[in-house]
């Protein structure tokens, strides 16, 4: 599995959408599943998938999946 | 991490009750309550004006239930909590959780719900059947550990469950040990309440209206596959359980010891249907590894 393919794995098991419903343009906006305690589940599905433990500020300024994939190319882990 | 209420025994407890007191006891304990401690049970509901102190003998609902009623007045009354069984940690928990209709529960957080005492009483916990304490004795590792590989927890209530969790490895849920487990289960609720649960009680909480099981025994009965499942997926756990010195095969002996298999039988035949709305629970979200679809597959195959 590709680290995209992880990550769009994790993504969909954590606000509980489908392949065809993901994409980088997805915000938190669009979707009831993406919430404050979403937001704890990806801090820890981030470590589990990738090793990078995110930090309380970086969880809060997280708002569309296209945030999500920019913070871990700044961290050094490439998706695509 | 939440501090503990003023700890008495039933010697000191006397001296703490001011009156007027209202006493509310449940119907295991009423007669002993009466007889013992020359206190007489009302039944629980409205407080009478004026009521400066309540002490409730029960388990966590009708503590909870006191809570409640009593510091949600315009003017608070004291509470005094007297545990009959170890577990829900209701005594020194700033959570009430109260049943609403067709299973529904309210849960609300205040460290206004802490009591103002609790009373440690070991003879009528240690007196309670044998499912029940074994399924108390489950709910103080699952707060326990929920709590130490908690992503809201930081080093310090680690530290604290890293040391509550040696602390219970060599009790048995026996009535001779009612004191530590009565003790230890207030610190367990106490600290969880700094962190947060996890599947063991999301589980519970959605499994505990359909099956009609206890919450304590829902959560025992789990508690082995989700540490299963912690070890090998909570990426701290193994730096936590090497920096305290936990031995999770050690750990996983007594929680299976703590497993009623009919109880277990029951959950997983449930679960399939309910896997959804346990992945969605609240308390599931804040577990300390990544609660997956796949992972209803663990439960299925897992034989403690």
């Amino acid at each position: 599995m590709t680290a995209r393919e992880k990550l769009d794995d994790l993504l969909m098991e954590i606000f509980l959408v489908n392949k065809s419903e993901l994409s980088k343009e997805l915000r938190r906006d669009d979707l009831d599943t993406w919430d404050s305690l979403s937001t704890i589940s990806l801090a820890v599905g981030l470590e589990e998938v990738f090793g990078y433990h995110m930090t309380p500020k970086e969880a809060m300024g997280l708002d569309s999946v296209r945030d999500i994939v920019w913070l871990l190319r700044a961290r050094g882990i490439e998706l695509e | 991490m939440t501090p503990l209420p003023e700890r008495l025994d039933v010697a000191s407890m006397h001296s703490a009750l001011v009156a007027p007191v209202v006493t509310w006891a449940s119907a295991a304990v009423a007669s002993a309550v009466e007889a013992e401690l020359e206190l007489k049970p009302m039944h629980p509901g409205p407080l009478p004006a004026g009521t400066h102190t309540l002490v409730v003998f029960g388990g966590g609902t009708l503590i909870d239930r006191a809570k409640a009623i009593a510091k949600r007045r315009a003017e608070p009354v004291r509470v005094v909590a007297v545990p009959t069984l170890w577990g829900a940690g209701a005594e020194a928990s700033p959570v009430i959780v109260l049943s609403g209709g067709e299973g529904v529960k309210e849960i609300v957080v205040d460290d206004a719900f802490v009591p103002d005492a609790r009373v440690v009483w070991p003879g009528p916990p240690g007196g309670a059947p044998e499912r029940l304490r074994r399924a108390g004795a489950g709910d103080v590792w699952a707060h326990t550990l929920e709590a130490l590989i908690s992503p809201l927890a930081d080093a310090s209530l680690r530290e604290g469950a890293a040391e509550l969790v040696h602390a219970l490895l060599p009790l048995t849920p026996d009535g001779e040990y009612a004191v530590p487990w009565l003790d230890l289960s207030a610190r367990a609720c106490a600290l969880q309440a700094g962190a947060s649960v996890g599947l063991a009680h999301g589980i519970a909480h959605q499994l505990e209206g359909p099956l009609d099981i206890g919450h304590a025994r829902l959560v025992a009965a789990t508690l082995p596959t989700v540490f299963a499942l912690a070890v090998t997926e909570a990426p701290r756990w193994p730096e936590v359980a090497a920096a305290h010195g936990l031995d999770s095969e050690q750990i996983s002996a007594r929680l299976v010891s703590l497993v009623d298999f009919e109880d277990l039988a029951a959950i997983r035949a449930a679960l399939p249907a309910y896997w959804r709305s346990i992945l969605r629970d609240p308390m599931t979200r804040t577990n300390g590894f990544l609660v997956r679809g796949a992972h209803l597959d663990v439960f299925a195959r897992t034989a403690p």
